[in-house]
């Protein structure tokens, strides 16, 4: 039997855990193509218009497995963490899709709740080793294939290894150079090199070192987030202002680029948080780049060539403060 | 303290009525207007959610009258609504306003939710503070009837803006009434009224439309470009899907009753959890409307609104299944008036003729 797994949303972060779990139940995993043209098209034609662009690329996404595989594997993501939600559209999206009269193969949609438990993944995970298997134990060796597996490749991704380069098989980010940006956004706007226009590619050829959130510890980026008076009750929300924090207290990066799609609406508001708490009062250079089905690469080299160019002149020439002063 | 709060419709009566019973100087908003949201565009986020900007911009309204206090509500909740107050604060701050706010969140800690209450209450006697609330309740239960009568009476006005006229001498009445025999009083007297201009038989004949969406786009009489006055003009029955006493019941759990949960059960096939806000709900009363015979549905939401991004996603299923016409109207400061009004009347127009082929067999 083959599941097929959708190149979208959490893919990037929890891939690797998915498909050792899946394997150690016997299942061909197959994931779906790299993000192209064709993908996008159907996807805008098929979902919401108001919806944004990570959210309408399930629909292409689901619709480029439908003829590979005998299963899809669309999770219903809740919350990842207490008292944190994930955005709604990432709680309503199996309903949207099955609603949506696509005709593919049925969808898995095991509901992973870590709000109030303390067995975190375990019990949407053995809910869904039930479907494949009556054998309690073999899920459970599953689960530990699984949980070693999301392990390895966090730890490979907290050496400064981009998710592109272990699972589509890029070269970024190794080498180090002397300008250093902070990529913060979600992880599926990041590493979908289509709607993110090959940000990554940019900023390496520009001679960029790039950190994103992956490669910090992540109780660590949590941690930075809590000193709000009233928490984000957004998982991604906490961790973007956590990135932030965390890139500008520890002086890691010379300046943040913030990733946000077109009407996202969790990043509406953690975007202004951000500005308004961490880079606007110190000055700290900061863009925001809005990503949509329709952004264009040429427009994104224009505006990432202007900030590293401002960053260059501001560490060769004016030291740490700004032409304001 | 001169305390102000975030307007939605005609829910500013009894909010007010019962701030002003517990003694506290009220700054009432000035109605919205389109002043009152280039305020709020101007310095909300521009993705922020349309309500979000409204409010803000009813605050800076406000505190231009004197305000120094604001009473939101606060909570946690996919949705953005939760985190209102703390960025509102923060742009309010950035601005120079250094506002007193009490805002009523249970997330905080249940002592925090406490002290709010305390300052709300400003040491009045548990017997005035009940006897407050339950004139506010009566309030909120005659506004809703005289909503809902006013929907159905429209469409039989013997001159234009008659029953806005009825409508806003009944709200002023309502406004000064100090008990609940006075409430009711005025109520009866609209009822009668109302009862003269509504022609019983010919009920039946109009086209009925109900709207469902997200709470405040819904409600408030500003941000839905004045729908319900628009379509009864044309001669349409539009019925809310809900009204102030049913938000009052899903977001304050004091009042919380079950019918709530009970209303939300019929989209269970179609979306199995809560998305936050109205999603779900957006979509139960949709095959609600559609099983009391209703001729359309007019979905209402403000722009990137996530739970009605899904809840839209999924009514394009719910229309074929149960056989009703829905027509999704987002609303952001971009929207025009033209605009709406052109949808809805090439939208009413269709349903008129669906109903005229039906009657005739």
């Amino acid at each position: 039997m083959r599941i097929g797994i959708p190149r979208v949303l959490l893919f990037y972060r929890y891939y690797p855990m998915w498909k050792a779990f899946f394997e150690a139940l016997g299942l061909e995993v197959v994931p779906s193509s790299i993000t192209n043209k064709e993908i996008v098209d159907i996807s805008v034609e098929k979902s919401v218009s108001e919806a944004c662009i990570p959210i309408k690329l399930v629909y292409g996404h689901i619709l480029d497995l439908k003829d590979k595989v005998d299963f899809i594997f669309l999770p219903r993501i809740v919350g990842l963490e207490y008292r944190t939600y994930m955005c709604p559209k990432f709680i309503g999206i199996p309903d949207m899709i099955r609603n949506a009269s696509l005709d593919i193969p049925p969808i898995i949609d095991p509901t992973i709740d870590k709000r109030n438990s303390l067995t975190g993944f375990f019990k949407s995970f053995l809910e869904l080793g039930r479907l494949f298997t009556k054998n309690s134990l073999k899920i459970i060796q599953a689960y530990t294939e699984g949980l070693k597996a999301l392990k390895s490749y966090n730890e490979e991704l907290r050496r400064g290894i981009t998710p592109l380069d272990i699972l589509d098989g890029k070269n970024y980010g190794g080498e180090d150079f002397n300008i250093k940006i902070g990529i913060v956004g979600h992880c599926y706007e990041i590493y979908d090199e289509f709607i993110s226009g090959g940000m990554i590619k940019i900023l390496n050829r520009l001679g960029v070192k790039v950190l994103s959130m992956e490669m910090i510890d992540w109780r660590a980026i949590l941690r930075e987030a809590n000193v709000l008076p009233k928490k984000l009750f957004w998982t991604f929300g906490r961790e973007l202002y956590g990135t932030a924090r965390y890139f500008i207290r520890k002086g890691l990066v010379d300046g943040i680029i913030m990733v946000v799609a077109f009407g996202c609406g969790p990043d509406s508001l953690v975007r202004e948080l951000i500005e308004r708490d961490l880079t606007k009062p110190i000055n700290f250079p900061e863009i925001t780049i809005t990503i949509d089905e329709h952004s264009s690469e040429l427009g994104l080299i224009t505006r990432l060539e202007a900030f590293v160019d401002m960053l260059i002149r501001r560490k060769q020439y004016e030291d740490n403060l700004s032409s304001v002063w | 303290m001169k305390i102000t709060y975030p307007p939605f419709g005609d829910a500013r009566i009894a909010i007010e009525s019962f701030l002003r019973d517990f003694g506290h100087e009220v700054i009432p908003p000035p109605p919205s207007t389109n002043r009152t949201l280039s305020i709020g565009v101007k310095y909300a986020p521009e993705f922020a959610c349309l309500p979000l900007k409204i409010t803000l911009g009813n605050y800076i309204e406000s505190i231009e009258k004197g305000a120094d206090t604001i009473l939101m509500l606060g909570g946690i909740g996919p949705c953005r609504f939760g985190y209102y107050a703390e960025v509102q604060r923060r742009i309010l701050k950035d601005l120079g306003y250094d506002m007193d706010w009490i805002v009523l969140d249970l997330s905080n800690g249940w002592m925090n939710l406490f002290r709010s209450i305390k300052k709300i209450v400003n040491g009045n006697s548990v017997i005035k503070v009940i006897k407050a609330l339950r004139l506010a309740w009566e309030k909120v239960l005659a506004l809703d009837k005289i909503e809902k009568i006013s929907r159905k009476a429209r469409p039989f006005e013997r001159y234009k803006g008659e029953v806005d006229n009825i409508v806003r001498e009944t709200h002023k009445k309502l406004d000064q009434a100090g008990s609940i025999s006075q409430v009711r009083q005025v109520l009866s007297e609209y009822r009668e009224t109302m009862d003269s201009i509504i022609d019983e038989d010919s009920l039946e004949e109009l086209v009925k439309i109900g709207i469902v969406g997200e709470f405040y786009v819904v409600l408030d009489h500003f941000t839905n470009f004045e729908i319900a006055r628009r379509l009864g003009e044309l001669g349409v029955w539009a019925e809310n899907a809900f009204y102030i006493e049913d938000i009052v019941r899903i977001y304050l759990p004091l009042f919380r009753n079950k019918d709530i949960e009970e209303r939300t059960r019929v989209a269970l096939p179609y979306i199995k959890r809560s998305v936050g806000g109205e999603g779900q709900r957006t979509v139960a009363h949709t095959i609600e409307f559609a099983e009391r015979g209703f001729d359309g549905v007019i979905h209402l939401s403000p722009f990137t609104c996530m739970p009605e991004i899904v809840a839209e996603g999924i009514l394009e299923r719910v229309s074929k299944d149960y056989d009703i016409p829905v027509l999704t109207l987002s609303i952001d400061e971009q929207t025009g008036l033209a605009g709406i009004t052109t949808r809805i009347e090439a939208f009413i127009d269709m349903l008129k003729t669906k109903k005229r082929r039906r009657m005739a067999g």
